[in-house]
């Protein structure tokens, strides 16, 4: 027989776990979304003024390609999930059509053509800034990546790595995010869908 | 003000077989309604276990017999956690409302300012509001 004290513990237990549902599915979701999509905002923005500064001209290729790229990160935001990638790189392995990357041998080609070193190792920095917000959004969505952040962070600073927890991370990140979910083909993917 | 479409001509345009494309569709359309279902889900097996719970005391008490009995069991903690997330949640629901207005005030017109320095300026192609569109969902 249940007792009051069970039946309060019951429905306690049910609100709390609809509630708890509600913030992991769909409030946390929403608010990991509007700030990637923020912070893509702002480095678009940054690129912006590099070029209105006179740096690079507003109809330069690599110009172009970059903006092209982190137009199509912020409107397919939603879509930048361990699922996705995982599925865009099963079809591309699929179809015999893993190593194709046409944005980015492009973006390459157009990055090689700038005389100006500086303005070559902006445009690079630019590039890897919005790789660098792709590519937490990415991991921040995932249970499994920080698991394997976590691991490859250890690995590696068992491997003798004498570095910051930041760079540690970081050189993690990139070890996450290659081989199967390699970063370029989320990027690619995302300008594949913009096209 | 421009329309907000993309109005550069292309110089790069990827070329995506249609099975591709439309097994991404399928597989995204899954992703998208995976999480609503698992969250329908837990939702409905909650609501489920509370009815079964009031279920269990028919015909043994008054309904306000019982609705007393446990309200004076609610546990404080949990209580106040949940009053704390539930004022939480709602302040962040309103003050998301409040950043799509504010956005959406200030899109036109940095999109007029930008494009008297780039006439060829493309967009990222969301809503003004800065939310996901529809056909793109």
């Amino acid at each position: 027989m249940i007792t009051p004290i069970q039946g309060a513990e019951a429905l306690q237990t049910c609100i709390v776990v609809i509630l708890a549902a509600t913030v992991v599915f769909k409030i946390l979701p929403m608010y990991r979304l509007d700030c990637f999509r923020q912070k893509m905002f702002q480095v678009r923005d940054e690129l912006f003024d590099y070029a209105a500064d006179g740096n690079i001209a507003f109809d330069d290729p690599a110009y172009i390609l970059l903006r092209v790229q982190m137009n199509a990160m912020i409107r397919y935001g939603h879509q930048i999930t361990l699922f996705r990638a995982l599925v865009t790189s099963g079809i591309r392995w699929v179809s015999g059509n893993e190593h194709s990357l046409p944005w980015y041998d492009s973006w390459e080609k157009s990055l090689a053509n700038l005389k100006n070193d500086e303005v070559r190792r902006k445009m690079a920095e630019f590039h890897e800034r919005s790789n660098t917000v792709a590519a937490k959004h990415l991991i921040g969505g995932s249970v499994v990546l920080w698991a394997a952040l976590a691991i490859a962070a250890m690995v590696l600073f068992l491997g003798g790595a004498a570095w910051g927890a930041r760079q540690l991370l970081k050189a993690a990140a990139r070890k996450v995010l290659s081989g199967p979910i390699d970063q370029r083909l989320i990027e690619e993917d995302a300008v594949c869908s913009k096209a | 003000v421009t329309p907000l479409t993309d109005r550069r001509p292309k110089k790069y345009k990827s070329q995506e077989p249609a099975w591709r494309w439309l097994t991404q569709q399928v597989l995204g359309l899954v992703r998208q309604f995976g999480s609503t279902a698992i969250w329908a889900g837990v939702c409905l097996y909650a609501i489920e276990q509370a009815g079964s719970t009031l279920r269990a005391f028919a015909g043994r008490t008054s309904v306000a017999n019982l609705l007393l009995s446990i309200a004076a069991n609610v546990s404080i903690t949990v209580a106040v956690s949940v009053a704390i997330s539930l004022t939480m949640t709602g302040l962040y629901l309103w003050e998301y409302r409040r950043h799509r207005k504010t956005r959406e005030r200030l899109t036109a017109r940095i999109t007029t300012l930008e494009l008297k320095i780039d006439p060829n300026r493309s967009t990222s192609g969301i809503s003004t509001e800065g939310t996901t569109r529809i056909g793109d969902q």
